[in-house]
């Protein structure tokens, strides 16, 4: 693993680790983290920051009775709660966007640190680049609360969640905390903190949707991909999942698989170490 | 020089009131007469008119006449000049004297400005090459070195763009440097400038020209200095060869006045075609089709519904045109591109006090809308004699710049991004007779509406000297110089435009730049008999460089008429105050040695210590040794009829290059604050205590030539530069938890040969000189582990035995008549249509086989004409927007250009347009696609001027009067199928001289040169 350093020799001409080493060494320090945070830091990362962060790491990896012990962590703590509506975690009626209640961990931006490229390349106000699809907004159901941060313009539909200019960028919300620990106690068959059917309609509550009379797993991922949609997940979720990606312009369907849903490894990287090997398909 | 008994005070009010006494009694007679111009016919000022054998004197006024009061005892007149021919004319019966005194065609005394003194064309060791400031007089170019493209041998200049006062591109023997700067170091009288960008990089990522502020109409003369026995005395900034430019100087006799204005029109040099609405819509139409999108009956709808456009639109926009003021169309007045000037100098002075001031105010409108360039500029230079071994002087300017200045090229606001859009979509919306803002891409004419982008600049260049003359030949000089650079940035970006978003967008920011120098230096010239001539010169140098970025910036402005920062709702992270500096000391001593004028040796040394480098190599020692050998001095050669002049020389020497950032030494730490709490960072480049100079070692040959009473005459160099310890931004392993770090690591080389030849073919009444010159450079990297390769659109890369900025990127192999798909040659020599398979190769070299000029004068009578031709062959351009503008939309909506109608449409067609497929990627990969054959020659310059007789301009009180026409930029011939061959986008990568330094060549939406026609006049008083 890697140690600090001052001086650049060949012994920083690291080799890739395997995806079990990287997964240990992840896991350790996430956990003498969580040992070692306070439980309240100020903006900084606490000890359920940790926590929560963990949680994703096990979902990820699939150890599911880790990942929804690790999420009723944060959520018995009760130091979170969600807010009362969905647009809450994303508008502001100004160009700053202040945590929430239901902030577990998040970027803090001001108008003196910079611009949020997010902005940049998602709202409608500014360049407008990330176009979304119909098939997409087709998956909500009609009066989904969370539908109302896409909207059309000119025919092509963008999302608001970037629409503030200086918002703070939400990484972890007590949201994701619910998803993780309904869809681990699903699939690992247990009901640590609560039962998924809970966890599920808590989230669908907060939409303004009826409650679910009883959940399935592709339920539960479905409300995990509406809710956290343009935030990150979706990649990880497809790979995790072994679903397949359909690019519409394309008319291709990329299996999870597919070398094109890996990145390279930058060019330079591999002229700077020669002991890294190209991603497959580079 | 003869010994004068009379040198001292004393002795001359001796010799004044015997002189005095002598004249009121002695019989004398009143001498006058004109002396004129042998080749022009125009009278010759400032000539030195003396009764042979005596100091009884006086000189010529500004029309060449003269008036004196010779004693009875006078025989001759002799009457001298610099760069004239010496004359003796016997004093007759006649009181009044006509003279024609020839050019001295021995240009070989001419003397040439080197580095800390001059030196007699003749005894010279090293390669220069000066030029006067004729050359860059009453141009329209915002700074001198866009006119003198074409006229430098080993001296590339490429202006990269049309943008006013925008930063270019010269290359002194080819790029001595791969991340470190590698332009050359520039002096103005005796005081190096600074001549690297300033701009805050806040307003647009490229940069700025500071020479722009310096006005050319001020330029006595420019030498670059090429070889290690010219340049070495610079040291450690002399790798990529040195400029001094020389300013005008006042000069003993009567005062000499002169007025000039200039107007003139311009419009862009090419423009490029692109689809015509009915063909956008015929050829988007098709690739919707073939990419299963729409058939022919759907595709009205589909145009509305998937991108909001009108298939039926009445609208035929000419979107590329819409970057240049009036369409692009020659305009006499009113709101189109155009260039005036008034400029005024007066000159004179006497024994004591010599002077010379100026005013000049230049105005060009640029031919891209929105891009204005002005400058007023004020000049003083004065020199007083205190004594006669005592003077002081100063040479003092002040310059107003503004500057309107264009987004960079990659900016979606940069006007040459207009040809992207859709033709059927209209300039104005009808609905609300404002800019169309419902384009499928960015309109940028609503920042021209809405915003406005200017560089303001006061720029002084001044020095002060004291030249002391204690005993004969020992001079002693002492000059301290500053420039000093203040630049003020407004951008304002209104609610609306893209930056400015829902409320508008505004940064303002200062930058102060100031650079002192002081040098001292001791000069010693010895003569011991008639066969040995010593020069010697030992010196000292201190500079030191400051400077200082206050900027203010905010969002939400009440309304669009609110564009202070002092009106914003948000001060934003902009808002900041930074501050920077760097200082150099330096020793430095030269030898010259000059046998029976003959043999020639000299050496020089400079130690050179820089705040810049790591703490063990913060000094270093560089140095030149060279001779010569005047073969036509011999006396087998002396007298011959053919063979005037023959000089062989040779030299060796050692240069360096600092260009690097201030701190690339250090391992820094950085303070970063979060969330309204300060904190540190330690900074992702690391330093290195071994830091130092990049060196490159010179060798030089040279051959200067003189033919048929020197009719002929020309000069030849073939050079070698090594340089190695390059100055390289390294990329590290990011998991070190460092990015990069600037190490002395690597090697090239350059070789070249330039050949210059002038020839004065006739030279009676009718006058006809012609000169060209011909430069080739070859640039080789010999020694580099890791190549750099900037990736995204730039497919230039440094990779050890190519050149720098060799092109590497797929090849493209045509397109498959089969199915119509793009081909790349594969590794194994095939065709397949499987980009992502295909190898990077190299596909082209931005590099020029060869350049030059060439230029030629005639004159007759009051008529002159002179022409200037420029060349480049042999380099290849990448258009990095071809993945956008000629990829027949199938990577998007992008309008095209013409040549996209050839497409591929049915089995068995060939051609090399692949088959449109909307969306598809088909052959929109980087490939050797886009490059083309960057060769070119212009006619840069042709002026036609007619003098009136002296006795006409006389009636109206006038000395001289001369009118012209010029034409700037006249036609270009190339294939190359763009804007302009003349090329270089400073828009992509970051901006940082490693970018500037390897993406040659490459045009992304960069605007075209200006093609200018305008006429003038100049009057003497």
């Amino acid at each position: 693993m890697l140690t600090p350093t001052t001086t650049i020799s060949d012994a920083n001409n690291v080799s890739r680790n395997t995806v079990a080493e990287v997964y240990t060494q992840v896991i350790t320090d996430l956990t003498t983290a969580e040992a070692k945070l306070p439980a309240s830091n100020g903006i900084f990362a606490n000890k359920y920051a940790a926590a929560a962060l963990l949680a994703r790491v096990y979902l990820q990896q699939g150890n599911y009775p880790a990942a929804a012990a690790a999420a009723s962590r944060v959520i018995s703590s009760n130091r979170f709660s969600l807010n009362p509506n969905y647009g809450d975690n994303f508008l502001s009626s100004t160009s700053l966007l202040a945590n929430t209640q239901e902030d577990i961990f998040a970027l803090q931006f001001s108008a003196q640190s910079g611009t949020n490229d997010l902005n940049t390349f998602y709202s409608q106000n500014r360049r407008a680049d990330v176009e979304i699809q119909q098939q997409f907004i087709s998956l909500f159901e009609p009066g989904d609360d969370r539908s109302t941060l896409y909207q059309k313009v000119n025919g092509v539909y963008y999302t608001n969640k970037y629409d503030v200019l200086y918002g703070n960028i939400k990484l972890i919300r007590l949201d994701e905390m619910y998803l993780i620990r309904a869809e681990a106690n699903f699939r690992a068959g247990t009901q640590v903190g609560a039962a998924p059917l809970g966890d599920i309609n808590t989230i669908r509550q907060r939409a303004h949707l009826p409650a679910l009379a009883a959940v399935t797993l592709p339920a539960i991922l479905k409300e995990r991909r509406l809710e956290l949609a343009f935030e990150g997940f979706r990649l990880g979720d497809v790979k995790r999942n072994m679903e397949s990606a359909f690019d519409p312009l394309t008319n291709t369907t990329l299996p999870w698989n597919s070398p094109k849903l890996v990145f390279p490894i930058p060019l330079p990287q591999i002229n700077a170490n020669p002991n890294l090997v190209q991603n497959a398909g580079y | 020089m003869k010994k004068n008994p009379f040198t001292s005070p004393r002795y001359i009010l001796l010799l004044l009131g015997w002189l005095t006494a002598f004249a009121a009694f002695a019989q004398t007679r009143q001498l006058s007469g004109r002396v004129t111009d042998r080749v022009t016919g125009q009278g010759l000022p400032g000539v030195t008119v003396l009764v042979t054998g005596t100091t009884v004197g006086a000189s010529t006024n500004a029309d060449g006449s003269f008036s004196l009061a010779a004693p009875a005892s006078a025989t001759t007149l002799t009457f001298s000049s610099i760069g004239y021919t010496t004359a003796s004319l016997p004093i007759g019966t006649n009181p009044t004297f006509a003279i024609a005194l020839a050019p001295d065609q021995k240009v070989l005394s001419e003397a040439v400005v080197v580095g800390y003194g001059s030196q007699a064309k003749a005894d010279i060791t090293g390669s220069v090459t000066q030029l006067s400031g004729n050359v860059v007089q009453n141009q329209p170019v915002q700074s001198f070195e866009q006119a003198i493209q074409g006229r430098t041998p080993g001296v590339v200049i490429n202006q990269g763009s049309g943008k006013l006062g925008q930063g270019i591109n010269i290359q002194v023997r080819g790029t001595s440097s791969v991340t470190a700067s590698n332009q050359p170091l520039y002096v103005i009288d005796g005081i190096p400038i600074t001549s690297a960008d300033q701009s805050s990089g806040a307003t647009t990522t490229e940069p700025l020209n500071p020479l722009a502020d310096l006005n050319p109409n001020d330029i006595e003369s420019i030498s670059i200095l090429k070889d290690a026995s010219a340049s070495a005395i610079y040291g450690s900034r002399a790798s990529n060869g040195v400029v001094i430019i020389t300013t005008k100087k006042g000069r003993q006799g009567e005062t000499k006045v002169t007025a000039g204005y200039y107007y003139g029109v311009s419009a862009p040099t090419r423009e490029r075609q692109f689809l015509n609405a009915s063909q956008y819509n015929q050829l988007l139409g098709e690739s919707l089709i073939n990419a299963g999108y729409s058939t022919t009956k759907t595709l009205p709808g589909d145009f509305s519904n998937y991108f909001g456009l009108d298939y039926n639109s009445p609208y035929d926009t000419n979107w590329s045109n819409q970057a240049f003021r009036n369409q692009g169309h020659y305009r006499p007045f009113g709101d189109a591109a155009n260039v005036s000037q008034y400029d005024f100098s007066a000159s004179g002075g006497d024994a004591k006090t010599r002077f010379y001031l100026s005013g000049t105010f230049n105005d060009q409108k640029g031919i891209i809308v929105g891009n204005r360039f002005r400058r007023g500029s004020l000049r003083l230079n004065l020199d007083h004699s205190i004594r006669d071994n005592l003077k002081v002087g100063i040479n003092t300017s002040l310059a107003r710049t503004v500057n309107d200045r264009v987004a960079g090229d990659n900016d979606f606001s940069n006007p040459l991004q207009l040809n992207a859009l859709a033709p059927t979509q209209p300039v104005i919306d009808p609905a609300t007779g404002l800019f169309n803002a419902q384009t499928i891409y960015y309109n940028a004419l609503i920042d021209q509406e809405l915003g406005s982008n200017r560089a303001g600049i006061y720029r002084s260049f001044s020095s002060a000297y004291l030249n002391f003359v204690p005993i004969k030949g020992l001079t002693l000089r002492t000059e301290v110089g500053g420039d000093f650079l203040d630049l003020n940035e407004d951008l304002v970006r209104g609610a609306g435009t893209q930056t400015g978003g829902a409320t508008g967008y505004a940064i303002s920011a200062q930058t102060q730049a100031v650079n002192y120098t002081n040098n001292n230096t001791a000069t010693y010239v010895l003569d011991l008999g008639t066969d040995h001539h010593l020069d010697v010169l030992a010196g000292e140098s201190y500079q030191r460089s400051d400077t200082k970025l206050t900027s203010a910036e905010g969002r939400g402005f009440p309304t669009n008429d609110f564009t202070r920062v002092a009106s914003a709702a948000v001060k934003t992270s902009g808002s900041q105050s930074t501050g920077t500096g760097y200082g150099i000391l330096s020793y430095f001593a030269r030898v010259n040695y000059n046998f029976q004028g003959k043999y020639l040796i000299g050496g020089s040394v400079r130690r050179d210590g820089s705040s810049r480098f790591g703490l063990n190599t913060r000094y270093g020692n560089f140095g030149a040794a060279s001779v010569g050998y005047l073969l036509s001095e011999e006396s087998f050669l002396k007298g011959n009829a053919v063979v005037n002049f023959l000089k062989l020389r040779a030299s060796y020497g050692l240069t360096g290059n600092s260009e690097v950032g201030n701190f690339a030494a250090r391992s820094l730490v950085g303070a970063q604050p979060y969330a309204d709490q300060s904190g540190t960072f330690i900074s992702s480049a690391l330093g290195d205590n071994n830091l130092t100079w990049e060196n490159t070692k010179q060798t030089d040959f040279g051959v200067e030539f003189g033919f048929l009473q020197n009719r002929i005459t020309g000069e030849v160099d073939v050079y070698q530069k090594q340089t190695d310890k390059l100055l390289l931004n390294r990329q590290l392993q990011l998991t070190s938890g460092f990015s990069n770090v600037t190490q002395n690591v690597g090697a090239l080389r350059n070789r070249g040969l330039e050949i210059a030849l002038n020839g004065r073919i006739l030279d009676g009444d009718f006058k006809w000189n012609l000169g060209a010159n011909m430069s080739f450079n070859r640039n080789l990297i010999t020694s580099l582990t890791t190549p750099i390769i900037p990736g995204g659109a730039i497919i230039s890369r440094v990779q050890q035995g190519e050149p720098l900025g060799v092109f590497y990127t797929k090849r493209y192999a045509g397109v498959d008549p089969a199915n119509g798909d793009a081909l790349y040659y594969q590794a194994d020599g095939s065709k397949s249509n499987d980009y992502g398979a295909a190898p990077d190769q190299k596909v082209g070299n931005p590099n020029p086989k060869f350049t030059g000029g060439v230029n030629t004068n005639f004159s007759f009578k009051g008529f002159d004409l002179s022409a200037l031709g420029q060349f480049s062959y042999g380099n290849d351009i990448y258009n990095a927007a071809g993945v956008y503008q000629s990829t027949g939309f199938n990577n998007y909506l992008d309008n095209q250009t013409v040549d996209q109608l050839n497409r591929w449409q049915k089995p068995g067609d060939i051609t090399d347009v692949p088959k449109s497929s909307f969306g598809s990627g088909n052959g929109i990969g980087n490939s050797s696609r886009f490059i083309q054959d960057g060769s070119f020659f212009r006619i840069k310059n042709v002026t036609l001027g007619y003098s009136l007789p002296a006795d006409i301009a006389n009636r109206g009180y006038m000395k001289s009067v001369r009118i012209y026409v010029t034409a700037q930029n006249l036609a270009t011939f190339t294939k190359y199928t763009g804007y302009d061959p003349e090329v270089n986008t400073f828009g992509l990568g970051d901006g940082s001289s490693l970018y500037r330094n390897i993406a040659l060549g490459h045009d992304f939406y960069t605007p075209p040169l200006a093609k200018t026609f305008l006429a003038g006049v100049n009057v003497g008083f």
